[in-house]
């Protein structure tokens, strides 16, 4: 593969769209709400019905359908229950349509969530997440199998789970290669922006993070498609089923709400989309990253650019210089590299530049640079 | 299997006498299974409940077998008596046998027509709730005015009477 340094072109449109975001403004408008609760009444009525606990079971779900009239899975639950009254349970879970088989993989989903981690993924976080930023602390990770938007923060100790949300993602899965293949992408992603659902049409509900899909290593790779954004959920919904966007990834509305109230997500947070998770304790991450730093070599040209904005220059000493200023190293998942770098430089006081790379190994077990990208900005 | 859970429809140890009583009451199942023995031989009157109480005796014996077929004989004896097919029921359940139980306690509940309908009823109530919580996973804003199925009517008892099967 060629070894490509990607134009001004790129730095200038993420300077544009960086103009353009004021994810702290959101803060003001949080409004109290409880994402847990929703699903928390979910996993609770199906403890409750896995038990044969029919009445305590009804009365979690009228709760439930009471303060959340759209939930499907929460009418489906219910249906199960008077169904296994009735005793003709048998006949309910031999209904296949296409809409309630999509209902039973979200409960299963969240069912299985909610075991694996009240046990075995507990104090454990995703291989592909070795260094985070520590200036941006916080990053997005999808765990496509489990159908799962994590996200992260670094707190100078390790990463630690703020939050989790069910997602929804393409109709045909994941993957994505081409425009209109309904799949959404594997790989390592930015958020690029905010679109408050006002202006935007109705199916995106309460917003929209946009994303830089394709990255340089997308289009390097030729795969088509754009508009991949996180969003909320349309109108007659609190959920879709798993599969069952273009492409993007979607939250329901009080989780959207949630994580872009919450959390100050910033342009240039990262977003890792991965098809094949595998959760790892703390000590390998810090051992891997360890390895990766002393495996990498960095004795590549870099175009270095002025800064062009002057208050984007900020005091950056604790990153300069130190293990070759690299800010963040994350496996990158799916195919075409293996792990993604970032590093900052600062080459004088008035000029700053972010270098990502990407990387694979060789037949030698050698790390190369297959691209590389520079841009001329710093996210604070 | 774990016990399921299904209780045991209490003898009416009243009409026992007072020594069969105690004998149970003691564990003495053995003596207990004799002295019964001895008063379904003699006695004149109607013996359904020392048949009932002996069968019991078995179970608590673990005569697993003998229990099931004395109750097997009272349901064939007594079919109007619901008591024998819930504890049959219950050994069945206790073996796993879980269609066999349900068909039996089914069974006991139709010795007796009100709670036949009652039951009956019930169930109805219930497929006509999940049939709707059902459409309002497909649809959960379709109104409320137009009901995607139409109500059932429910039996009415006519006779105030627990009637026999």
């Amino acid at each position: 593969m060629t070894l490509r340094s990607f134009s001004k072109q790129t730095a200038i449109t993420f300077l544009s769209v960086l103009t353009g975001l004021g994810f702290l403004h959101l803060k003001a408008q949080a409004s109290p709400v409880d994402p847990e609760k929703y699903e928390q009444a979910i996993v609770t009525a199906t403890r409750l019905i896995s038990v044969g606990a029919w009445e305590n079971a009804l009365s979690t779900l009228n709760t439930l359908t009471d303060e959340f009239p759209q939930s499907r899975v929460g009418h489906l639950l219910k249906a199960d229950v008077f169904a296994a009254l009735a005793g003709t349970g048998a006949q309910n879970s031999q209904l296949k349509s296409v809409e309630i088989e999509s209902l039973r993989q979200q409960i299963k989903l969240r069912w299985r969530n909610h075991q694996e981690f009240s046990d075995k993924n507990k104090g454990l976080v995703p291989d592909k997440l070795i260094k985070v930023s520590s200036q941006r602390s916080l990053i997005l990770y999808v765990d496509l199998p489990a159908a799962r938007l994590y996200i992260f923060r670094n707190n100078g100790q390790g990463l630690v789970s703020e939050a989790d949300y069910y997602v929804t993602i393409g109709k045909k899965g994941f993957g994505k290669e081409r425009e209109g293949d309904l799949k959404t992408p594997v790989g390592i992603y930015s958020i690029s922006g905010y679109k408050p659902g006002s202006t935007l049409h109705e199916r995106y509900g309460h917003g929209a993070l946009t994303l830089d899909y394709p990255n340089p290593l997308d289009q390097h790779l030729e795969r088509t498609g754009y508009g991949i954004w996180i969003h909320g959920t349309e109108p007659g919904w609190i959920n879709r089923g798993p599969f069952a966007s273009d492409g993007c990834i979607t939250l329901s509305n009080n989780d959207f709400k949630d994580l872009v109230t919450r959390f100050d997500l910033q342009s240039g947070t990262r977003v890792v989309i991965d098809d094949q998770p595998i959760w790892k304790p703390v000590n390998w991450i810090e051992a891997t990253g360890h390895s990766l730093v002393s495996e990498l070599s960095f004795d590549h040209p870099i175009t270095a650019s002025p800064v062009k904005e002057e208050s984007f220059v900020n005091s950056v000493h604790d990153e300069k210089s130190v293990d070759h200023g690299l800010t963040e190293i994350l496996l990158y998942p799916g195919s075409g590299a293996e792990l993604v770098t970032q590093r900052l430089l600062l080459s004088d006081m008035q000029r700053k530049t972010t270098v990502t790379e990407y990387w694979t190994r060789n037949d030698d077990e050698i790390w190369q640079l297959t691209h590389r990208m520079e841009s001329d900005f710093f996210v604070k | 299997m774990a016990t399921m859970g299904l209780s045991v429809l209490a003898p009416a140890v009243a009409d026992v006498n007072h020594s069969i009583k105690s004998l149970i009451e003691t564990g003495n199942y053995l003596e207990a299974i004799n002295a019964l023995n001895a008063e379904i031989a003699s006695s004149p009157n109607d013996k359904f409940e020392l048949y009932f109480v002996r069968a019991r005796v078995y179970d608590l014996n673990d005569q697993s077998e003998k229990a099931k077929t004395a109750y097997q004989d009272l349901i064939t004896q007594y079919p109007g008596r619901p008591e024998a097919y819930n504890n049959l029921a219950r050994l069945h359940s206790r073996e796993g046998n879980l269609d066999q139980a349900t068909a039996l306690l089914r069974a006991g509940i139709y010795t007796q027509v009100s709670y036949r309908i009652l039951f009956d009823n019930l169930t109805e109530i219930y497929t006509e709730q999940a049939a709707r919580a059902l459409q309002s996973a497909l649809s959960p804003d379709a109104p409320d005015a137009s009901p995607a199925l139409p109500i059932s009517t429910l039996r009415e008892i006519i006779s105030p009477r627990i009637g026999q099967k």
